[in-house]
């Protein structure tokens, strides 16, 4: 875990020449980036939506919306945990935008092609199924909390952050990080069907 | 049931595993004799442990050299078409406000620096009208210094007054005229 910690810090480090070349308005420096973090954005794209053809197109809306935004990146943290953090943001919208279509009385953010696209460590398919059910429900559940926390609590354990980068890519203090962190997991731990899920799933 | 009061955020914390080693330690060993806390936390690190398990799983992602491609060409189209965009990002909050603020502030030195005019020492003239009776008449002659009995318009007061004091001056004069007897006309030729 650290040795990949030290990695992914050291890639950040040389990054830096990539950024600040971006930051001056060079599209190829920032091509360059996209190349390099597209397979990380695409898997948390795809963890939040669970549809690889929206993961896609999330992950480049995000990777858009970071170019047009990328002179306010302060490189105080790093740019994965800021891109990740316009990548839940961007989700907002789309599930917003998806709800505010005519079959969204009828939709949640779970995937639509997902039960036909299998994941790579499923064994049966009544294993499969369950585990796209668990999928969605997390992902239903997720979604019910207010924006901030569930950026919080999505860059905490999707992303893995530690409470000073989550604060810094939110732009807040540690304190309020702990905060909505706090009230989301708390949010989350007294919805029913976590509960239920927990159990099926054994856990601890 | 409910955890201890004093608790509920340190367990939280606890099972979102980002809670400092001297205070986790103390935890610990509540947890060790609270069994309401105990049953709190489990329920909390049950859920941490569903999304961390979620996180964890192997997910099949798009095709990246695809997503490479079209990222490229939308890049392009953005930046053509939407070039004035990133200019504008430029200057976006938080420092188009300071340049506002940058700019206001030089502004208020510039009318602060700049020289104002000073008050006009001449008075001004006015004519009572135009062809051959017309006169003129200075400030003086209108306030009645001359003794003369003409009504006088309140505007000529502020136009003739060359400052502040010379109005004050005025308006004194005026009124004293009106509150005093008139003195007797002494025009030549009467």
């Amino acid at each position: 875990m650290n040795d990949t910690l030290q990695a992914l810090t050291h890639q950040d480090t040389d990054d830096g020449e990539l950024i600040a070349r971006a930051q001056g308005g060079d599209p190829e420096a920032f091509c360059q980036l996209g190349e390099k973090i597209a397979p990380r954005l695409l898997r948390q794209a795809m963890l939040l939506c669970g549809d690889p053809e929206q993961a896609a197109d999330l992950a480049q809306e995000t990777l858009i919306q970071a170019w047009k935004s990328l002179p306010q990146y302060r490189r105080e943290g790093a740019l994965f945990t800021w891109l990740c953090g316009i990548l839940i943001h961007r989700h907002k919208g789309w599930l917003r935008k998806r709800l505010r279509g005519p079959a969204g009385l009828f939709l949640t953010s779970g995937p639509t092609r997902s039960l036909a696209a299998p994941t790579v460590d499923a064994v049966t398919p009544d294993q499969n199924a369950s585990k796209v059910e668990r999928d969605l429900a997390l992902r239903r559940c997720l979604d019910r909390l207010p924006e901030k926390q569930k950026a919080v609590v999505y860059l905490r354990f999707y992303v893995d952050e530690s409470l000073a980068n989550i604060a810094t890519a939110l732009g807040c203090s540690i304190g309020t990080v702990k905060s909505r962190l706090f009230h989301g997991l708390v949010k989350l731990a007294d919805m029913k069907e976590l509960q239920s899920l927990a159990e099926d799933w054994r856990l601890l | 049931m409910k955890p201890c009061p004093d608790k509920r955020r340190s367990l939280t914390l606890h099972a979102a595993g980002v809670l400092a080693r001297p205070e986790s330690d103390e935890l610990e060993q509540h947890l060790e004799i609270c069994a309401r806390c105990q049953e709190h936390s489990v329920a909390l690190r049950r859920v941490a442990s569903l999304y961390t398990m979620h996180a964890a799983d192997a997910v099949e992602s798009p095709d990246c050299q695809d997503f490479q491609l079209h990222f490229e060409r939308r890049l392009l189209l953005e930046r053509h078409s939407h070039g004035w965009r990133f200019a504008a990002c430029m200057f976006a909050w938080p420092r188009l406000a300071w340049l506002s603020f940058l700019a206001i502030g030089a502004a208020c030195i510039l009318v602060w620096l700049l020289p104002r005019d000073a008050p006009e020492i001449e008075r001004a003239q006015h004519e009572t009208g135009s062809g051959p009776g017309a006169e003129r008449y200075t400030a003086s002659a209108i306030a009645g210094i001359d003794r003369s009995p003409r009504p006088i318009p309140t505007w000529m007061y502020y136009d003739d007054a060359s400052s502040a004091e010379a109005l004050d001056q005025l308006l004194y004069r005026e009124w004293m005229r009106k509150v005093l007897p008139p003195p007797p006309l002494d025009l030549p030729g009467l």
